[in-house]
C-alpha cells in the first residue's frame, strides 16, 4: 500500500503535461472556449472570406495557457506546423492568445513582415485588441484587430498576383517518373531472377541481399536490414534455383524473359505520388519571429 | 554447393567495391544536403544579428542624450559589436554573437535606472525594434540548432562516422541557451 503511494507520488512530476498545440479547427481555434459558437462562426467566415479574396491567411488561436512556453516561439511553431499563409508568399498571420496568462502574440509570416512591421503589429494589439479584452469583449477585440490588419495589409497581396505560378510538382511528371522507377525496378528484379535461377547454387542470392543491405545502410541507415536481406536472398535464390531445375514451366518462363530482355527494355507500371499537405485548409506558409506581443 | 573459383572471388570483390563506392556517394550527398541546411540556417542567424548590430549607433545616440549615463556598459556593447563584425570563422562569430547578446543585456539592465530616458519616444521605438530583432534571432538560433543537431547525429552515426571526417564534414557548434538570452530583460514599454 505504502509502496504504491510512494510510487504514485514519485511518478507525479512525470505526469505534468507540457504545453501541446491544440488541433487545428479552421481559421479560429478556440481551445480555451471563450468565444460563443456564433462569435466563432462569425470570425471564421470573416477570415475565410478574406482568404478567398486575397489569399492572405489569418489564424486566431486561443489557448488556456502555454505552460510557460514563450508565446512568440509557440506562435511561430503553430504557424509553421499548420502552414499558415501560402507556400510561395508566406503571407500568414497568427494571433495567439493565452487566456489565463492574459498575453498574446501577433506573429507575421515572412511575406507580411513588410506590410505589417512589428511596430504596426504592436499598434494593432495595443489600440484595437487589448482595450476590448480588458472589458471582456474578446470577440470584438479579435474582430477589430483583424479588420485593422486587413486595412494595413491593403492590396499588397491579391489573387491575380499569383495567377500562372504553378504551386506543386506537376502530376503528369510524377506519373511518368513513377512509371520509369517501376520499370527500372522490375527490370532489376528480372535481371536478378535470370542471373540466379539457372545456377544450382544459392549463395549468390545471399550476396545480392548483403549488397542490397549495405546499400540501404548507406542510403537510409537501415543496417538492421542486412541480416534479413541476406537470409531473404538465400531463400529467394534457393527457391528459384529449385524451381528452375524441377519445374519446366518456370524454366521456360525464365528463358522467355531472358530472350525478351534483349529486344526490349521497360515494363508496365503505374501509380502516383501523394503530395504532402499541411493542416486544415492552410497552405504551407512559414514564419521567422516577426510580430509583436501584448498583454491586457 | 558451388566452389569459389578465382574468377568468382574477383567478381565478388569488384561488386563489393562498387557498392562501397555507391554507399560513399550516397552518404556524401546526404551530408552535403544536411550541411547546406546548416549553412542556410546560419546565414539567417548572421542576417538577423546584422540587423541588431545596425541598431547600435541608434542606441548609442539615444542613450548619450542622457547626460550622466554610465558609459562603461555602452563602450562594452560597442566593443562587443566590433568583435562580432570582425570575427571571421563561424566558431568565432558564434562566440562573439553571444558576447554581444550579454553586453546588450547588461546595458538594458543599466537603462532601468533611467526612467526619464525610458520615457522618450525615441527610446521606446528603439526598444520595439530591439525586441523585433530579439524575436527573429531567437527563431533563427533555434532553427540553426535544430539543423546542427540533425547534422551532428548524422556524422556521428555508425557507419557514417567512419567516413564523415575523411570527406571533410566537421562538427558544428551550437548556440547555448545562455542566461543572456533567457534573461534578455523584458523590454517593457
Amino acid at each position: 500500500m505504502y509502496v504504491l503511494l510512494f510510487l504514485a507520488v514519485a511518478l507525479l512530476p512525470l505526469q505534468t503535461v507540457a504545453f501541446e498545440i491544440p488541433p487545428n479547427d479552421g481559421f479560429v481555434t478556440d481551445a480555451a472556449g471563450i468565444l460563443s459558437p456564433e462569435e466563432e462562426q462569425r470570425l471564421e467566415s470573416l477570415l475565410s472570406a478574406y482568404q478567398a479574396e486575397t489569399t492572405n491567411e489569418i489564424a486566431v488561436v486561443i489557448v488556456e495557457t502555454t505552460e510557460g512556453e514563450p508565446l512568440m516561439e509557440t506562435a511561430v511553431e503553430i504557424g509553421r506546423l499548420w502552414g499558415v499563409g501560402t507556400k510561395e508568399n508566406d503571407n500568414g498571420i497568427i494571433l495567439l492568445i493565452s487566456y489565463a496568462d492574459r498575453e498574446m502574440f501577433l506573429a507575421t509570416g515572412y511575406g507580411l513582415e513588410g506590410a505589417v512591421p512589428d511596430i504596426v503589429a504592436k499598434g494593432v494589439i495595443e489600440r484595437e485588441v487589448t482595450p476590448r479584452f480588458r472589458d471582456g469583449e474578446f470577440a470584438a477585440g479579435i474582430e477589430a484587430g483583424v479588420l485593422a490588419l486587413q486595412k494595413h495589409i491593403g492590396g499588397e497581396y491579391t489573387p491575380d498576383r499569383y495567377a500562372g505560378s504553378s504551386s506543386d510538382f506537376p502530376l503528369s511528371v510524377a506519373f511518368f517518373f513513377s512509371i520509369f522507377v517501376l520499370a527500372f525496378l522490375s527490370a532489376v528484379v528480372e535481371g536478378i531472377l535470370i542471373a540466379l535461377a539457372p545456377s544450382r547454387s544459392w549463395w549468390a542470392g545471399g550476396i545480392v541481399g548483403l549488397l542490397l543491405g549495405i546499400f540501404l545502410t548507406g542510403a537510409s541507415g537501415w543496417w538492421w536490414s542486412i541480416p534479413f536481406l541476406v537470409i531473404a536472398g538465400f531463400v529467394f535464390d534457393f527457391v528459384v534455383s529449385r524451381l528452375y531445375h524441377f519445374d519446366e514451366r518456370f524454366a521456360r518462363f525464365v528463358h522467355r524473359r531472358k530472350k525478351h530482355r534483349r529486344t526490349r527494355w521497360g515494363g508496365p507500371g503505374g501509380g502516383s505520388f501523394g503530395g504532402g499537405h499541411s493542416g486544415g485548409g492552410f497552405s504551407g506558409g512559414s514564419f521567422g519571429g516577426g510580430g509583436a506581443r501584448g498583454s491586457w | 554447393m558451388a566452389s569459389f573459383s578465382k574468377k568468382h572471388v574477383l567478381l565478388i570483390i569488384g561488386i563489393v567495391v562498387l557498392f562501397l563506392a555507391g554507399w560513399i556517394a550516397v552518404t556524401y550527398n546526404t551530408l552535403v544536403g544536411q550541411e547546406t541546411v546548416v549553412e542556410t540556417a546560419w546565414s539567417v542567424v548572421e542576417t538577423q544579428y546584422q540587423r541588431r548590430f545596425d541598431l547600435v549607433p541608434n542606441l548609442v545616440s539615444t542613450v548619450k542624450g542622457e547626460a550622466d549615463f554610465e558609459q562603461s556598459t555602452l563602450i562594452e556593447v560597442t566593443n562587443a559589436r566590433a568583435r562580432a563584425t570582425g570575427a571571421t570563422t563561424q566558431g568565432e562569430k558564434l562566440e562573439a554573437f553571444q558576447g554581444f547578446d550579454s553586453a546588450l543585456a547588461r546595458l538594458l539592465v543599466t537603462v532601468e535606472a533611467y526612467p526619464q530616458l525610458r520615457a522618450t519616444q525615441g527610446f521606446q521605438d528603439l526598444m520595439a525594434q530591439l525586441e523585433g530583432t530579439e524575436n527573429r534571432i531567437a527563431v533563427a538560433r533555434k532553427d540553426y540548432n535544430q539543423a546542427v543537431q540533425q547534422y551532428t547525429v548524422s556524422i556521428r552515426q555508425f557507419p557514417t562516422v567512419l567516413i564523415a571526417g575523411m570527406l571533410g564534414f566537421e562538427p558544428r557548434g551550437f548556440f547555448e541557451a545562455d542566461e543572456s538570452a533567457e534573461a534578455a530583460p523584458a523590454v517593457d514599454f
